[in-house]
């Protein structure tokens, strides 16, 4: 890091290796569609010349993904479009290879998950930016903050008030059935 | 108590995300690293390319590519079929032909028999773009500046590949996030674009009393610099475009789909 700092493209170069995919998926989640790529390279750019001010008191990851969530918006902003979330095509195949109905958190039946992807599309720009990090990114309440450049209170209360207006759109899952045999 | 439920969603939503189409992460190693070579040593760049930014700071010469570098991929998403054309040739006053090539107002325009010339995948900004306040360009520009009364202020104001004296030769209003855009540069001087493969439609039209082409089909669009060198790599599909001219200036105008709104358009130019 500290070469990195002081200019060294190599040393960057790891940085770039160790984050930069997790950075696309960043952007992909956040509706940058096929320009995620241009986003990621961007952000990468930008981050070599910020780098003598990241002070290395945070992780890097959150730090990154700040940049990367605000090149987003500015694509967003040039192009007035936001791709969705869209489900894989394969929507009935597992991606983690097991049966629909073994995973031991919880099935997402296929029509549950389309509803529930549905409810995120519709929540407004700051509910959907938290549920994306909280959950589709898996990131911690302080990377989330960092992230999005809240404060660590703002990003809880929108995230309750986030789960709240998605579970008065899907309902609870309890007694869904799965519709396939 | 709302916690247990929460919880549940937050586990859907977690198994969710494995769920969502994402493409698989591209390796940018090799293209950020030549961004990042090619601005620590900017005598690397590309000769023809002058840049005339005195004192900006190293870090600010990319700063407003990105958003237009997308809004041209963009544009060049608008990707319809395109007969060949024949252009209308009368007034000859206004326009010359030579080799084929229709000369109006900076613009060459082109017929391309085979069709649309193969352009970039992602097509390049024009050279030096930088975003300006519209104050800042009418300072710096050679010309005066026009702002269409209908679209009003623009989103965003782009000067490009400015001269030694830091004027920009084309200046740009855009509108509508990218959707429409008023070029505006000089005219008089030596050609600015190229349109290739420019369709059946197009055709003379009388724009504030003065000569007009309109192209209501979907052609491309190459800069061609100072010394007159298509840009190549700027090559875009460009949307449904009017140009026209006033004294000096030519405008060109791309966005609007119907030449009545394009010329209302250009109507409110002061």
């Amino acid at each position: 890091m500290a070469r990195a700092q002081a200019g060294d493209l190599a040393a960057y170069e790891l940085l770039v290796t160790r984050h930069a995919p997790f950075a696309h998926r960043t952007a992909v989640l956040f509706g940058a569609g096929d320009d995620a790529e241009d986003v990621v390279q961007e952000a990468l750019v930008k981050a070599f010349g910020r780098l003598r001010l990241y002070r290395g008191d945070s992780p890097f990851r959150p730090w990154l993904l700040a940049i990367v969530a605000n090149e987003t918006r500015n694509l967003h902003r040039s192009r007035r479009r936001r791709d969705s979330l869209v489900l894989r095509a394969a929507a009935r195949e597992d991606p983690n290879g097991t049966l629909p109905d073994a995973p031991a958190d919880g099935a997402l039946a296929a029509e549950r998950r389309v509803a529930l992807l549905d409810a995120v599309r519709a929540l407004d720009d700051r509910h959907r930016e938290v549920v994306i990090c909280r959950y589709l990114l898996d990131l911690s309440e302080a990377e989330t903050a960092q992230t999005l450049g809240w404060p660590r209170g703002t990003v809880k209360s929108r995230t309750a008030r986030a789960l709240a207006k998605l579970r008065t759109r899907v309902g609870p899952d309890a007694a869904r059935e799965v519709p396939h045999g | 108590m709302a916690d247990r439920p929460d919880e549940e969603l937050a586990t859907e939503l977690r198994a969710l995300a494995a769920w969502l189409d994402t493409p698989e992460p591209p390796d940018v190693r090799a293209a950020v690293r030549a961004r990042l070579a090619a601005r620590t040593q900017p005598g690397a760049r590309s000769a023809n390319l002058t840049r005339a930014q005195p004192g900006a700071p190293s870090g600010n010469p990319t700063r407003s590519r990105p958003g237009v570098r997308r809004w041209l991929a963009a544009a060049a998403a608008i990707a319809v079929a395109v007969t060949v054309a024949v252009l209308p040739q009368g007034r000859a006053a206004v326009a010359r032909v030579v080799d084929e090539v229709l000369h109006f107002a900076g613009v060459q325009v082109r017929n391309s028999p085979g069709g649309l010339p193969s352009l970039p995948a992602s097509p390049s900004p024009l050279p030096s773009l930088r975003s300006a306040a519209l104050d800042e360009a009418r300072r710096r520009a050679r010309f005066p500046i026009g702002v269409p009364a209908q679209l009003g202020v623009p989103e965003q104001v782009l000067l490009a590949d400015p001269g030694p004296d830091g004027a920009p030769r084309v200046v740009s209003l855009i509108y509508r996030g990218g959707a429409v855009r008023l070029d505006e540069f000089d005219g008089e001087l030596d050609p600015t674009f190229e349109k290739s493969a420019v369709g059946n439609g197009s055709r003379w039209v009388t724009v504030n009393g003065h000569s007009g082409l309109w192209f209501p089909e979907p052609h491309a669009l190459t800069y061609l610099d100072r010394q007159g060198i298509r840009h190549t790599e700027t090559a875009r599909l460009a949307a449904p475009t009017l140009i026209w001219r006033d004294g000096a200036v030519t405008y060109r105008l791309e966005g609007p789909t119907t030449l009545a709104e394009a010329t209302a358009i250009a109507a409110s130019v002061s």
